[in-house]
C-alpha cells in the first residue's frame, strides 16, 4: 500500500496529500453547487465517510437523469476522471462502471480505482453500491433521487465509503469541507450544463421535425393541438419566427476547468 | 569529527560528478527522445488528417454532426464539442482527446471509429506529447 512505502516528515507530507486527493476524488460522482446547494453535511466515523447533499439544479429532471445514467461518458462529468469502463453484471437490471480518478495537492498525486454496480431503482432513483475487491474502498455505496421542481430538479444525494488506504486522523475540518466543496461544485456545474445542451438539442430536433412534418410550427402548441385532437398544421407560424427554445446559455459548451456553461 | 567529515564530502562530491557525467552521457546516447518539441502543423495536423478528419469535418462529418467537434483547424479543435473542450493544455490524462484514442474509456468510444483504425503507438504518443507541451498552435 502507499501508506506502506512512506516514512518519516516526507512520508507523512505524501500521505496527508493522499488524504487531500482522496476528498477531492472521493464523492466526485456527486453534484453540487454553491448557488444551488440547500444542505450538504459530511461526517467521519472511524474511517468512514458520510456525505448528504440536497441540491437545485437548473435543468429539466429527465435530462438530468439521462446525463446521470450516461455511464459511458461519465468522464465528462469530472475533469478527475482519467479512465472509465462499463462491464457487464451478473446481476439483471444493473451495470458496473469502473473509473479511476486521479487527484493531486501540491506535488501529491494518486490514483484511486472505483468499480461500482449501478442500478435504475426507477425512473429518478439511482443506486451504486462499490466492489471492494476491485476498488481502493473496502465498502461504500450511494443514493440519488431526482425530482422535477417545474423546469428544475431537485437532487438528494446520499453516500458512504470507507477508504482502503490510509489517511491522517488530524486535519482542519475547515480545509476538507473547503476542498471538497470546490471538487463537488465543478461536478455538479458540468451535469447542469451538459443536461441543459441535452435539452437545448433535443428541443431543437423535435421543433426540426415539427416544422418538416407540419410546416413551421410551434412544438407546444402543435403538442396542445394534437392533444386536442385538432389539425397542427392549422396552428403553422411564419419561417423564421424564432423557435421557443430554453435559452441555456451553455451554446459554448461547458467550462473544462470550472465545469459551467 | 571534522577530519572525519572532509573525506566523505569529498567523496560524495566526486561521487556525484560522477553520476552527473554519467546521467548527461546516457541522455546524449538516447536522444532524450521524450524532449522533442512537437509540432502541431508538422506531426500533429497530418494524424488528424489521415485518420480523424474524414468524420470530424463540418457540415457533414459523422463525427462532426453528432459532437460538433471539427479538427479543420487548430481552433476548432481547440473549442471542442457542443459539451466543451476536450483538451486540457498540459495535462494529456485529463485530456478528453487523449482518453480516447488511447481507450481509456468505454471500448465503443475508442477513436477513431473509422473502419475500425487504431493509431499506431508513436502516432499516440505525438498526440500525448503535444497536449503536455501545452497543445500550441506551433
Amino acid at each position: 500500500m502507499f501508506a506502506a512505502r512512506n516514512t518519516g516528515i516526507a512520508g507523512t507530507a505524501a500521505k496527508t496529500g493522499c488524504f487531500l486527493c482522496l476528498l477531492l476524488v472521493l464523492f466526485s460522482f456527486a453534484p453540487a453547487g454553491a448557488s444551488n446547494l440547500s444542505k450538504i453535511e459530511i461526517s467521519e466515523n472511524s474511517g468512514n465517510y458520510r456525505v448528504r447533499m440536497v441540491m437545485l439544479i437548473h435543468a429539466p429532471a429527465r435530462y438530468v437523469n439521462s446525463v446521470l445514467t450516461d455511464y459511458k461518458h461519465i468522464y465528462r462529468l469530472n475533469p478527475a476522471i482519467t479512465e472509465s469502463d462499463i462491464l457487464p453484471s451478473p446481476h439483471s437490471g444493473a451495470v458496473r462502471v469502473r473509473t479511476r480518478m486521479e487527484g493531486c495537492i501540491f506535488f501529491f498525486c494518486r490514483n484511486v480505482d472505483r468499480l461500482e454496480e449501478v442500478r435504475e431503482v426507477n425512473t429518478g432513483h439511482l443506486q451504486a453500491v462499490i466492489i471492494p475487491e476491485q476498488s481502493d474502498f473496502t465498502s461504500g455505496s450511494a443514493d440519488w433521487r431526482i425530482q422535477p421542481v417545474g423546469d428544475d430538479s431537485e437532487i438528494v444525494y446520499e453516500a458512504q465509503v470507507t477508504p482502503a488506504f490510509f489517511i491522517p486522523p488530524i486535519i482542519g475540518s475547515y480545509f476538507v469541507k473547503r476542498t471538497f466543496a470546490e471538487a463537488v461544485i465543478t461536478s455538479f456545474a458540468r451535469l447542469e450544463c451538459i443536461a441543459l445542451i441535452k435539452a437545448g438539442l433535443d428541443t431543437r430536433s423535435r421543433q426540426y421535425l415539427a416544422d418538416a412534418t407540419f410546416g413551421a410550427t410551434d412544438i407546444d402548441t402543435m403538442q396542445a393541438a394534437m392533444l386536442a385532437g385538432e389539425d397542427p398544421s392549422a396552428h403553422s407560424r411564419p419561417t423564421g419566427a424564432g423557435y421557443k427554445i430554453r435559452d441555456t446559455g451553455c451554446d459554448g459548451g461547458c467550462d473544462q476547468s470550472g465545469g459551467g456553461c | 569529527m571534522r577530519r572525519r567529515l572532509r573525506p566523505v564530502w569529498r567523496r560524495l562530491l566526486n561521487m556525484d560528478y560522477r553520476a552527473f557525467a554519467g546521467g548527461v552521457f546516457i541522455a546524449l546516447l538516447t536522444g532524450c527522445p521524450d524532449r522533442q518539441t512537437i509540432s502541431y502543423h508538422k506531426d500533429v495536423y497530418p494524424i488528424l488528417e489521415t485518420n480523424c478528419l474524414e468524420c470530424h469535418k463540418p457540415p457533414d462529418g459523422e463525427g462532426y454532426l453528432k459532437t460538433h467537434l471539427s479538427m479543420e483547424a487548430y481552433q476548432s479543435l481547440m473549442k471542442g464539442t457542443l459539451y466543451g473542450p476536450v483538451i486540457v493544455p498540459g495535462d494529456s490524462r485529463k485530456s478528453i482527446f487523449n482518453m480516447l484514442v488511447e481507450g481509456r474509456a468505454d471500448a465503443s468510444l475508442r477513436m477513431p471509429h473509422l473502419r475500425n483504425k487504431r493509431l499506431t503507438a508513436q502516432e499516440i504518443r505525438i498526440l500525448r506529447l503535444w497536449v503536455v507541451q501545452g497543445a500550441r498552435d506551433n
